[in-house]
């Protein structure tokens, strides 16, 4: 596992304490897992997504990774409706470890309370959680 | 060329086990895999099977509305989703073994091993040449076909394309009533297809234990599956619908109309392909010759799981694995005792046993003594609505030793591991009804049939 410094905390996404990320798509938002929480996990062999349609609150679990070494929930880090899953990770998980910002991508949805992202972290805040 | 100290032909239970304890043995190696990491047992066996099993359970468990207190209207079940997500387990799996192979750094090549001599291995399609100080082959087998009735993918089909259907037929037939047939016979007709079961030994499971096998009988017909033992497949001829089988039985001869054939009467070694004349290794009867470090009669090479035939399942590969790389590293290693080695059928009753069968015992001169315990009073089983079945015991008088231990109902599977240990042990029925047993399990019937040895049984 990689040292605080060897992490990535990219800029242009909004940081939840357990662990996700989202950021801006359009008109509708990206969620995906932060390289901390890969890196933890190891090599994933599967990611287990929602349902299109399905809606979640902020804090929800939204589903599950499956690394070599363990498993670990997903939450969401505002709440919203589902639009769209990235298939992509059905045969090739390991994408998330390899960009988890950017390909490793993991629902799209349609936010239903814009005022939740005000309460997500900025990279340096979350990276700040992660020290402590 | 590229040299390894050891070389692993075949990637299943015994092909990545072998390299990974090679690998830990500090031996560079290489894993040659034509098809599929994990291998058969991985992809076309016992896990994708277990997986179709607990959907059938689910499936099973609906009917009981009356029992458990539900009911509604319009049962769907979807077959497909069953099998997709069998599929999604083997997937996970499969990825999980391709991370073991390379977080031991052991080099993967994709292809069909052929051998050129004693050292040296041609891999096929890339024609690239490898040499190997050791090489172990864990190339795996085939399903035998039934002669006269040639696979034809469609309707006379072997258990991989029997996992491959995303679809099940109205109605089936299974020539062989071993483990496999009997599972196949559980998830279909769970989800309603019309199973008839085809046996030429005069008993289902013939290799366990007569009670065993008896009692079985009984409860795979309750549950609806039609059997017929001491039968014999005389013809199967195509049909549109799919096939007429002509089954003899004696003097009665019937043609029985199915949509699908399932033929499970037994595996071949993949000794064929090898090009094994290159090299000393001796073949008999299509297995490959090993002694118990499983060396072959070529000092380099070695042979492990199903192709030297000593007992053809996934969990005994693995431990022939182990055995192969560390007699390769020169340690001393322990003989397996195959009949000491358990062996479990998933099908509903579960089966599950190890040790000699009560006639095994008595044919080997034993002073044979026998004790069972239904589990039809075992609270836990009664708690579950699972409770047919029993434990039985095969035990000798004189130096009181635990010389097999069958069970049938609902779970056994995971029991045999505690009996497994203490034959392994040889630690007697005496010390068996001595250990405490934790209740309320369905394990403590283990542990009465033992005080019944004992002569002391309080609830039977």
């Amino acid at each position: 596992m990689k040292e605080i410094e060897e992490l990535q905390f990219v800029e242009d996404v909004r940081y939840f304490e357990e662990h996700t990320w989202v950021k801006q798509d359009g008109d509708a938002m990206l969620i995906g897992i932060s390289d901390y929480a890969q890196d933890q996990l190891g090599e994933i062999i599967f990611v287990e997504l929602p349902e299109l349609d399905a809606e979640f609150d902020r804090g929800e679990q939204f589903g599950l990774v499956e690394s070599v070494k363990t498993a670990s929930e997903l939450y969401m880090p505002v709440g919203g409706v589902v639009v769209a899953v990235n298939i992509e990770l059905e045969d090739n998980p390991e994408e998330v470890n390899q960009q988890p910002f950017t390909k490793g991508w993991m629902i799209r949805i349609k936010v239903s309370d814009a005022s939740e992202l005000d309460a997500l972290l900025d990279a340096e805040a979350y990276q700040k959680t992660l020290v402590d | 060329m590229k040299n390894f100290d050891v070389i692993v032909i075949g990637g299943g239970p015994g092909g990545y086990v072998a390299a990974v304890r090679a690998s830990q043995l500090g031996f560079s190696t290489a894993l040659v895999e034509k098809e599929s990491l994990g291998g058969t047992c991985l992809n076309w066996g016992c896990i994708p099977t277990k997986s179709l099993l607990k959907n059938a359970e689910v499936a099973n468990l609906l009917g009981k509305g009356r029992n458990f207190g539900f009911k509604f209207d319009n049962l769907e079940l979807d077959y497909s989703v069953a099998h997709s997500r069998s599929r999604k387990v083997v997937m996970r799996q499969t990825k999980r073994v391709a991370f073991l192979i390379k977080n031991n750094n052991i080099t993967l090549f994709e292809g069909t091993a052929r051998f050129k001599s004693d050292t040296e291995i041609e891999i096929d399609p890339s024609g690239e040449v490898i040499s190997g100080k050791s090489i172990i082959v864990a190339a795996g087998a085939k399903t035998r076909a039934l002669p006269g009735a040639p696979y034809d993918g469609e309707a006379i089909i072997n258990f991989r394309k029997a996992l491959d259907l995303k679809e099940l037929p109205k109605s089936a037939l299974i020539i062989g009533a071993g483990p496999i047939g009997m599972e196949f016979a559980t998830v279909w007709s769970r989800y309603g297809v019309k199973v008839t079961v085809v046996e030429m030994m005069d008993h289902v499971l013939p290799l366990e234990d007569e009670a065993i096998s008896i009692e079985a009988f009984k409860q795979f017909k309750r549950n609806g599956i039609k059997i017929k033992t001491g039968a014999m497949v005389k013809a199967v001829s195509r049909t549109a619908e799919g096939a007429d089988v002509t089954v003899s039985a004696g003097e009665d001869e019937e043609v029985i109309s199915v949509e699908k054939v399932l033929v499970s009467i037994g595996f071949e070694p993949n000794t064929e392909e090898l090009a094994l004349e290159n090299t000393g290794v001796t073949v008999t009867k299509g297995c490959i010759e090993v002694d118990e470090q499983m060396r072959t009669t070529s000092p380099s090479i070695y042979a492990i799981g199903d192709i030297n035939g000593k007992m053809g399942l996934a969990h005994v590969a693995s431990a022939q694995g182990m055995i192969a790389a560390e007699t390769i590293a020169g340690k001393n290693t322990e003989p397996l005792v195959y009949h000491n080695i358990p062996r479990c059928t998933y099908a509903h009753p579960e089966i599950a046993s190890v040790g000699l069968t009560e006639k095994q015992a008595q044919e080997q001169g034993y002073d044979v003594v026998t004790a069972e315990c239904p589990f039809i009073a075992n609270g836990k089983a009664m708690a579950m609505d699972d409770n047919t079945g029993f434990v039985k015991i095969v035990a000798e008088q004189k130096e009181k030793k635990i010389l097999g231990v069958h069970l049938i109902g609902g779970h056994v599977t995971e029991l045999i591991a505690g009996p497994t240990g203490m034959i392994h042990a040889d630690l007697g029925f005496e010390k068996l009804a001595e250990t405490v047993h934790a209740h309320p399990t369905i394990s403590e019937s283990i542990m009465e049939a033992a005080h019944k040895l004992c002569g002391h049984a309080v609830h039977i």
